[in-house]
């Protein structure tokens, strides 16, 4: 968990720029957060994720074609570094560890 | 027009985010903003500017700022030192200048900083009661046949009474009188002395607080008296505190009736409007004068606390003709309550209500305060201005040696800071020392 720092929401970030493979840009993060999870995402709170995570070299970008849809502004679409991909692995594993760690009868309720 | 407005997002939120916006990843989320833009314009076409707003205002975080740097001549640069030593040297070299530009400031922010302190004062009046925002103050308005309204705090006593026992919502009802002289003796010393009648609650509702004797107490046995410090003091000497007799004292008013110390109150300070150096039992007062038990006499002010969350409005109501139904509408007389934190700076009643009274004073001196300091500001520019043609040479000369104008315009700030700092140790200082001789 140490090496490699990484936020809940910086998680889902990652995990959705995963799914979304080559249109991975900052409005389809957006949206596919906020259909998938149910939860609203601000614009700001996304980028400040992205801008981090690209920090850290989880993720990288490069710029996409100009279109008129976006006031003539060109996409920066993300993709997932092998890096990045080791982290989320390495978070999903120590989740599954503490997972395979806790004792059956904890989830037992009838009795207790 | 609208058409064209409706289409592209605000400007002035884009001149925004241009300007605080990282230039790396400017281009990316100006984009996504005008794509979301373009989204709001179709589900919700009327909100899209204010969802657009806020969507930049949400990005103005610290991952997307970029980095701002501080101006470096204005700050640590070696020419403040610099400055400092001008501005020193043409303070000295210009005396009467520098002496009538900082007397001017020195006089204006001195009297208007007194005024605000007297303005202050004035507010601050009666405020220090623990319950002042329950208490009221009941006054009297006689309505006569010429259409004239007067309004007067001497309330019938009997008022009093059926306060306490037929409305639920009062909580405590104090009778007091008004400061009254008396000849108060002790043993061989005797003093005229200004004091008031008030009745059992006055400790409880007023916050005045006692040294020695129980608030809920000391004012029930109808030959008590319960003095100041001050008093104290001045007739048992400053032993007192440590006698253990002092409540066994006697004091004789106007050289009749011997009342017996029951308690001492901290001298109050000049914050309070209600002023007295003793206070004695109402009932006493009653008991001598059953006059003042008539609906058709008015003997005491009245001053009454409600309970929490009571509906004063409809308390107002209630008590509205009480002196009338008990006086069979003899005179048209009604009871008023007032707010008694604002009895004080709202003494003035025209027809029955409160117009006015010190609060006028308080305004009009306010006014003053603020024209007196925005004229000697006014003045402190002109000054300075006028001083410009001299100035003209020397900056002319430090252009030529390559003065920058944020290095000019540092210079007279550096001067004006320093004219500033020695002000306000001279406009405080004159302020507290007048302040001290008034």
């Amino acid at each position: 968990m140490s090496k490699y720092a990484i936020g809940e929401f910086e998680e889902v970030v990652m995990l959705t720029v995963a799914i979304l493979y080559k249109n991975a840009y900052g409005i389809s993060i957006k949206e596919e957060i906020e259909q998938r999870l149910k939860r609203n995402v601000s614009v700001g709170a996304m980028r400040t994720a992205l801008v981090r995570l690209e920090k850290k070299g989880f993720l990288e970008s490069a710029f996409g074609e100009a279109s008129a849809v976006r006031g003539g502004k060109r996409k920066r679409f993300f993709k997932v570094t092998p890096y990045g991909k080791k982290a989320i692995e390495q978070v999903m594993n120590s989740r599954k560890e503490l997972w395979a760690a806790i004792p059956s009868m904890a989830f037992e309720y009838r009795d207790s | 027009m609208s058409g064209t407005r409706l289409s592209s997002p605000p400007k002035s939120f884009l001149r925004f985010l241009h300007w605080f916006c990282n230039p790396a990843i400017l281009e990316d989320v100006e984009g996504d903003l005008h794509e979301l833009y373009d989204h709001y314009l179709k589900t919700r076409p009327h909100k899209a500017n204010i969802l657009f707003a806020r969507d930049v205002l949400l990005l103005f975080r610290p991952g997307i700022l970029r980095e701002f740097k501080l101006n470096s001549h204005l700050f640590g640069s070696i020419m403040l030192k610099n400055n400092f030593i001008t501005a020193i040297r043409h303070a000295y070299k210009y005396k009467g200048y520098t002496s009538r530009n900082l007397l001017g400031l020195v006089v204006g922010i001195a009297s208007s900083m007194l005024i605000l302190l007297w303005i202050d004062d004035e507010v601050s009046m009666d405020k220090f009661h623990d319950n002042i925002d329950r208490i009221y103050k009941v006054h009297r308005n006689v309505y006569q046949s010429s259409g004239e309204v007067n309004t007067t705090a001497s309330i019938p006593q009997p008022l009093a009474v059926t306060l306490v026992n037929d409305y639920p919502e009062v909580d405590q009802v104090v009778l007091l009188s008004w400061e009254i002289e008396f000849l108060l003796s002790n043993e061989e010393k005797v003093f005229y002395e200004k004091g008031r009648y008030a009745s059992d609650d006055f400790f409880e509702l007023f916050t005045f607080p006692l040294i020695v004797g129980d608030p809920h107490t000391v004012l029930n046995d109808p030959y008590s008296i319960v003095i100041s410090e001050s008093l104290a003091d001045k007739y048992l000497g400053p032993s007192w505190r440590n006698d253990e007799d002092l409540l066994t004292q006697t004091f004789k008013i106007d050289g009749k009736q011997e009342f017996v110390i029951t308690g001492v109150f901290k001298n109050s300070g000049p914050d309070t409007s209600l002023k007295f150096d003793f206070l004695l039992p109402a009932k006493e007062y009653i008991k001598r004068n059953s006059w003042v038990e008539s609906w058709f006499n008015g003997g005491f002010n009245i001053y009454l606390s409600h309970r929490p969350n009571a509906d004063i409005d409809a308390m107002q109501a209630k008590v509205l003709q009480e002196i009338n139904v008990n006086t069979a509408y003899d005179a048209d007389e009604r009871v008023y309550l007032q707010k008694f934190s604002e009895a004080y700076l709202y003494s003035t009643f025209e027809n029955g209500i409160p117009i006015g009274g010190r609060i006028q004073y308080v305004r009009i001196l306010l006014v003053i305060a603020i024209f007196i300091l925005v004229i000697a500001c006014i003045n402190f520019m002109n000054l300075s201005t006028a001083r410009a043609s001299r100035r003209a040479m020397e900056i002319g000369v430090r252009k030529v040696l390559g003065a920058h104008r944020a290095s000019l315009s540092q210079q007279f700030y550096v001067e004006s800071f320093l004219l500033g700092f020695g002000l306000s140790f001279g406009g405080s200082g004159s302020c507290s020392s007048s302040a001290a001789i008034i």
